[in-house]
């Protein structure tokens, strides 16, 4: 008889972090115990902490345990499941108040969540289609084979107002119809699962966690369209989930979920997977057609757009993996209960990470119209160790900088674009007062400049000269008519790209001159790095008063330019050879090495690259 | 001849072939004309080395070392109206093809390897001017005024430039009028 | 067929006519709309990526390119505009900024590098951002051109050119972003490329420096150069070819794009192996005297065989034409051919049982174009016709069509075919094969050539006739084309000269006493009469041997009088290619030397 359910997350992150030793330790410390017949191991996909993994969580009483390593196993299964009282010391803590949170539901990273998408991420597990099953899975799929007309489809969607989670937002609904009404045969359904804005991961962990729901998804959806073929376009780095997904198709072909004659309507659908080798434009739905074809995955020009002319020149639809993932829920539900969640114009909910100088790192599912300060402050738990806010960059390397000033608008599409940024895939890198804005404007750039495809100009050699102007930038050679520069360029590669990956790569140089104009004049005007980042521009010296001598400054440096003065304790840097690298800086315990961007006017010496550029 | 005063005119040679100082003699009679309206002070044409304040400099040559980029600098800070001449000056050119090698192959190829060069070594003395990692075209190191494009320019192109610039236009350049080569 | 539908836009506030399906590049162009381009070739696919041919169209915040994007009826279109002059100007100023553009040492800068013209029209006289130098190899390594990824913009015509017009893909892109390079094969050099095909249609798409022909590099300006349009007469297709000329000298040759029959598309032989191979001209009259092959005047050269045909009444005399010579010195043949006791051309191998029956194919191209299924039997057009093995090529890899071959030498078309068999044969394993794929076609289309022409080839086309000919409900009939080997045999073989294959059977039928070969511009200078070891040991015991050839080679050994004949470049006349095209040749350059031409020679010797 099983009484207790622990749900061991394997996940990416936590399987990484020993995840499954800890399950072998479950199993095994429960035998030891006489607990295998009251108490089940489930293994399950991602529960969205991932900074605190290997996480579990116990049912029914909702004890959420954090950094679960198989050591700790013995205690937690002799204090929870023997004497039937949580085991403190694996508890989190809330960042805020410090207090221990004894359930899940105390805990305001999981509170505060709306789980649509997510619902069976991290409770089922999900390489055994009978849990999915259990939890009414596949229940939409028939729905809409027996009951429903492909039109009815169709017009739920729609009326649910479901935008595609994608990144661009375009009526998930409209995008069908168009499909629907293509005079061609064989149409082509695509789940789009080549996810790969740094700092991004609510793709795989919907396929980790549920990937059936996806392919229901997919299923409704070519029901709807008049497709019998779908393509699951996933990046070869995401190992788990490919892995998930083979094992989910082919449970559901065994089921006769998935192959001939679906639920004995006539019904047929394939679905096979496609693996990406990793080139960022392949998200790209033009790129990742022709990858799938087996071709260079570059963009090609829209129109004619995909629904027109799509995989080998048939009808193709293209959704993201969110998107199909939020199908299922609405064909269940109802468009009008998935109607009500959200703002005016975007409705349901979005899966967001949170990432960056944040507490709660993960994934988390919120519905669209929460504010900026609730994502970060209440769910994300705030900034830590006191720091001061300073932006967040939404939408990846393809979005912009949000300052605090703007921290209390709603998410949706539309705000966001507003603010010179973008919804993107939903990625959230939270800035603390330490980042220097110049720089992570370098940073994405530097990304964009790497996975440009290469085919058109602006994209190609525009993303290379603005890179090559934030660097001079950041390494004090700036100069003033460097910003003007700047924008005139963005403004040509935003107009001109041929493709997203382009039109959106000046946006975080555009949002960062935008808000953080002064931190460009400082670097340019006074060669100075406001927040002591840009490596050039920083001072390093040792304060006398507070030097113990200890000497592991000197033996830090890498250039040997740390050394006591004859006869005396302390030390002192020579500055003329520091190289700035700041290793006396985090190896000093007692605070007394100082880092300072003092500014100066840089003389630029004649044996030395004066402009950085060329390609090695 | 009228008494006003003449428009002065320092002219630099920085590292280039002086292909396009010679352009600037095909002129021809038109340098008479010239005369008449400007006075040449600092340039390889007259060897006078000390560049004055003057109204308008003209430079030719890409920035290969450091002695060049001091000239530039001079230049810039004493016209008031700059002019880069020639390719080398507007794009780097054939000067800008060592870029493609490491400095030290290039002085390598130079100095050592060469058929012409027994035992050689790469001239190291205080004097010589160091070459800079990268040749670079002048407008990378200050602000330029007008271009005049060619490879060398001819001379109708120099003097079309000309005439504009002493009407006090920029020179605006078309198929018609424009050359790389 | 329904005609496609009229539309009307208006571009740049002009009312502008185009029909549904036209881009709005096309429907501005026949409207006399400039727009600049950079990537767009016409006959091949759109790219859209240079960026250069972007315009305005309304409820678009983005700026769409127009090569790529359909003309909509009844929408405006702003092809020029404040904000897209700035536009094309960055993107060239970032073009230039990329990789070395350095035109006073371009191989190429020749007046007719896009990106140097779209800098002139553009007015770009300076860059505002640092130049990139990036070092880029530079593969020399392939016969007749290079390939200098420092002035290439990786617009992709040649990747585009080699794919859809040579369909070979050769061609490529490889790596990413800034570092992105076209690569030939799996990143080798043109020099061990184990499928270009030298055909040079890369050459000919390149906008820039990146691809330049070996032999035509720092020529300068091609428009200063003379061109005249004539047509290749390497072998029976009749490719139209323009010819660059300077100083009395072929510096370049591309393809004529107005021509039916290639439309601009050539193979290694028409576009380079004429001019770009090193070859030995003869170019005075000599006469052998004490055993020397002496230079003389041509009257002497005259008088010597005037002279030597005439020593005696019964003498036999026989002339041996090469198939390369014009239609205009065929008609010659006729009237000096009473002179000679015998009269043949010596053909290629096996061709002679093709000029039995010599057959014009009409439009054979055309029909290349739009077939569904290819026979091959007896011909190595990859080979010998490389712009027919290009059309076959993309007729497989571009629009699914079926290829059967059936020869006895193995070539990259192999590759392509549905079933290839290394021998013509009647095996039943193939024929249920060959009945499997071409069951269903409606448009086949046979090609046969001289090795087609045995017993079992005959037999087999036979009954290919005969099952494809009924094939379906009512396709088509098969179309076959005969493809020889020698220009221009079909139009001698026609006009009646009887083509030779077996020169020791028709030397040895009768003793001879004097014979007059025409080697005309054969590459080898005739030498392949020689191939039969015994030919040699045949001629030296002829009275005399006269030869009139472009080339120098082992036949002027055997000859008592070798007379310079003009080549390719230099002749006038027409040339009737496998289609029964009458073609134009034209002298793009003067006779070299004393060269003359056969015709001209024929009529003053023999007249």
């Amino acid at each position: 008889m099983i009484r207790t359910h622990i749900l061991v997350c394997t996940g990416t992150g936590c399987t990484s972090g020993g995840s499954l030793a800890t399950r072998d330790a479950l199993l095994a410390e429960l035998k030891k115990r006489g607990l295998d017949n009251e108490i089940e191991v489930i293994e399950t996909g991602c529960m969205g902490r991932c900074d605190l993994g290997p996480v579990s969580l116990v049912h029914p009483d909702g004890t959420f345990y954090k950094n679960v390593v198989a050591a700790d196993v013995p205690k937690l299964v002799e204090e929870h499941f023997l004497k039937g009282r949580p085991y403190t010391k694996l508890l989190p803590q809330d960042p805020q108040t410090h207090n221990v949170v004894a359930t899940q539901a105390d805990f305001t990273f999981f509170n505060k969540q709306v789980r649509i998408v997510r619902d069976n991420c991290g409770v089922i597990d999900p390489e055994n289609i009978e849990e999915y099953i259990a939890r009414d899975g596949y229940t939409a799929l028939g729905k809409a084979l027996i009951e429903m007309k492909p039109e009815q489809v169709v017009a739920e969607i729609k009326a649910s107002g479901l935008r595609g989670r994608g990144g661009a937002g375009f009526p998930t609904g409209r995008k069908w119809e168009i499909m629907r009404q293509a005079p061609e045969f064989p149409k082509y359904v695509v789940c789009n699962a080549d996810e790969g804005d740094p700092g991004a991961f609510m793709n795989r962990s919907v396929l980790e966690g549920d990937p059936h729901g996806v392919l229901e998804g997919m299923a409704i959806g070519a029901y709807a369209m008049g497709s019998n073929r779908g393509f699951i376009y996933i990046r070869a780095e995401y190992g788990l989930a490919v892995k998930r997904l083979h094992i989910a198709i082919e449970q559901a072909y065994k089921h006769g979920l998935l192959g001939k004659n679906i639920f004995e309507t006539g019904f047929d659908f394939d679905v096979e997977v496609r693996i990406g080798a990793g080139a960022f434009v392949c998200g790209e739905e033009t790129a990742l057609m022709r990858s799938v074809e087996g071709r260079r995955g570059q963009p090609q020009p829209r129109p004619p757009f995909p629904a027109q002319r799509g995989l080998w020149g048939k009808p193709t639809n293209i959704n993201n993996v969110e998107t199909w993932a939020t199908i299922r829920p609405i064909i269940l539900r109802g468009a009008k209960w998935f109607a009500s969640i959200g703002t005016e114009k975007t409705k349901g909910t979005k899966v967001f990470c949170l990432a960056g100088k944040i507490n709660n790192t993960g994934v988390a599912e919120l519905p669209f119209g929460t504010t900026l300060r609730e994502m970060i402050f209440d769910v994300g738990g705030g900034i830590p160790d006191g720091k001061k806010f300073k932006a967040v960059q939404t939408g990846g390397p393809s979005g912009g900088v949000i300052p605090e000033q703007h921290l209390d608008i709603p998410v949706d599409y539309e705000s966001l674009q507003k603010l010179g940024s973008i919804m993107g895939s939903g990625g959230m890198v939270v800035m603390d007062e330490d980042s220097c804005m110049v720089d992570v404007a370098r940073f994405f750039m530097e990304f964009c400049c790497e996975e440009s495809c290469g085919k058109c100009p602006p994209c190609r050699v525009g993303t290379r000269q603005m890179l090559t102007i934030l660097e001079r930038i950041c390494n004090g050679q700036g100069e003033p008519d460097d910003i003007r520069k700047l924008e005139d360029l963005a403004a040509m590669v935003k107009d001109t790209s041929l493709c997203g990956l382009g039109q959106t790569a000046p946006n975080p140089v555009l949002t960062t001159l935008r808000y953080f104009r002064d931190e460009y004049m400082a670097h340019i005007m006074e060669k100075r790095c406001p927040a002591r980042v840009c490596r050039e521009l920083l001072h390093f010296e040792i304060d006398q008063a507070a030097c113990k001598g200890c000497s592991i400054c000197s033996r830090a440096c890498p250039v040997q330019t740390i050394h006591k003065v004859d006869g005396q304790k302390k030390f002192y840097i020579t500055t003329e050879r520091c190289i700035h690298c700041g290793a006396c800086y985090d190896a000093c315990r007692f605070d007394a090495v100082i880092k300072t961007s003092p500014g100066r006017i840089r003389v630029a010496k004649p044996e030395e690259e004066l402009v950085a550029g060329g390609v090695p | 001849m009228s008494d006003k005063p003449k428009i002065k005119v320092a002219t630099a040679w920085l590292g280039g072939c002086s292909g396009c100082h010679m352009s600037f003699l095909d002129l021809d009679e038109r340098l008479i004309e010239l005369a008449k309206l400007v006075e040449f002070t600092a340039s390889p044409i007259t060897d006078v080395k000390e560049i004055p304040q003057v109204d308008v400099g003209i430079v030719e040559g890409a920035v290969c070392n450091d002695e060049n980029e001091r000239v530039l600098r001079t230049m810039r800070s004493r016209c008031k109206v700059l002019v880069a001449l020639g390719d080398c000056a507007l794009t780097g050119n054939i000067p800008a093809l060592r870029n493609q090698q490491a400095l030290a192959d290039v002085l390598e190829r130079g100095y050592v390897e060469t058929e012409s060069t027994q035992a050689g070594v790469t001239p190291s003395a205080p004097e010589v001017p160091k070459l800079l990692a990268k040749v670079r075209p002048i407008q990378e190191f200050v602000n330029v005024d007008a271009y005049i494009p060619g490879c060398p320019p001819d001379a109708d192109a120099i003097w079309y430039a000309v005439t504009e610039l002493l009407a006090g236009r920029k020179p605006e350049w078309t198929p018609a009028n424009m050359r790389y080569d | 067929m329904i005609a496609p539908k009229e539309i009307t836009l208006t571009i740049d506030g002009k009312p502008c006519n185009g029909t549904q399906g036209q881009t709005i590049l096309q429907v501005a162009g026949a409207n006399g709309i400039e727009i600049p381009t950079l990537c767009y070739l016409k006959h091949l696919s759109p790219w859209g990526g240079c960026r250069m041919c972007i315009v305005e169209i309304p409820d678009s915040p983005k700026v769409v390119p127009s090569c790529a994007t359909p003309a909509a009826d009844g929408s405006t279109v702003v092809t020029n505009s404040q904000r897209l002059e700035g536009l094309r100007r960055l993107t060239l100023e970032l073009l230039f900024s990329e990789r070395n553009h350095v035109c006073p040492i371009c191989p190429m800068n020749k007046g007719d590098c896009d990106l140097q013209q779209q800098g002139y029209k553009f007015g770009i006289d300076s860059i505002r951002y640092p130049y990139l130098y990036p070092a880029m190899p530079i593969d020399v390594s392939g016969r007749y051109f290079g390939l200098d990824h420092n002035r290439c913009i990786l617009c992709t015509r040649c990747v585009r050119a080699c794919d859809e017009i040579e369909g070979v893909h050769t061609l490529d892109i490889g790596n990413r972003g800034v570092k992105n390079r076209i690569v030939v094969d799996l990143n080798v050099t043109f020099g061990v490329s184990t499928t270009c095909t030298s055909c040079g249609a890369c050459v000919a798409a390149c906008p820039t420096g990146a691809l330049f022909d070996k032999a035509a590099a720092f020529h300068g300006p091609l428009n200063k150069c003379r061109s005249v349009r004539t047509t290749c007469t390497e072998c029976p297709v009749g490719c139209g070819l323009v010819v660059y000329t300077k100083d009395n000298r072929v510096v370049d040759v591309f393809g004529d794009v107005e021509s039916p029959v290639n439309q601009g598309h050539l193979c290694r032989r028409g576009r380079y192996e004429t001019w770009a191979e090193p070859r030995q001209r003869i170019l005075q009259p000599r006469v052998r005297r004490n055993g020397k092959l002496v230079p003389t005047s041509w009257d002497d050269a005259v008088r010597t065989v005037k002279t030597l045909m005439s020593a005696s009444n019964d003498w036999q005399n026989a002339l041996l034409v090469s198939p390369r010579v014009t239609t205009e010195t065929i008609d010659a043949l006729h009237t000096i051919g009473v002179r000679f006791d015998r009269v043949g051309m010596f053909v290629a191998d096996k061709e002679a049982a093709l000029c039995t029956t010599p057959e014009f194919s009409a439009d054979s191209m055309q029909r290349l174009e739009d077939t569904d299924a290819i026979i091959v039997i007896g011909a190595n057009p990859s080979r010998t016709h490389g712009v027919i093995a290009s059309k076959i090529r993309t007729a497989v890899r571009k629009r699914g069509a079926k290829l059967v071959i059936l020869h006895s030498r193995r070539s990259d078309l192999d590759a392509y075919a549905d079933v290839s068999a290394p021998v013509i044969s009647l095996e039943r394993k193939f024929w249920k094969q060959i009945g499997d794929v071409l069951a269903n076609v409606k448009r086949p289309v046979l090609i046969y050539g001289p090795a087609a022409m045995t017993t079992v080839g005959i037999t087999i086309m036979d009954r290919l006739i005969k099952a494809l000919g009924s094939n379906g409900d009512g396709g088509e009939l098969l179309a076959a084309i005969q493809l020889p080997t020698s220009t221009n045999s079909l139009a001698l073989a026609t006009a009646g000269v009887e083509p030779v294959e077996d020169v020791s059977t028709w030397l040895g039928a009768q003793p001879l006493n004097f014979l007059h070969i025409v080697a005309s511009d054969e590459p080898d200078g005739g030498a392949r009469l020689l191939k039969e070891p015994r030919v040699r040991a045949m001629l030296e015991q002829i009275d005399c041997v006269v030869l009139q050839a472009s080339y120098e080679s082992e036949l002027t050994e055997v000859a008592k009088v070798v007379l310079p004949a003009a080549i390719w470049c230099e002749k006038n006349g027409t040339v009737t290619n496998f289609e029964g095209r009458s073609l134009p040749v034209r002298a793009a350059v003067p006779l070299h030397g004393e060269a003359r031409e056969d015709g001209a020679i024929l009529e003053t010797v023999f007249a």
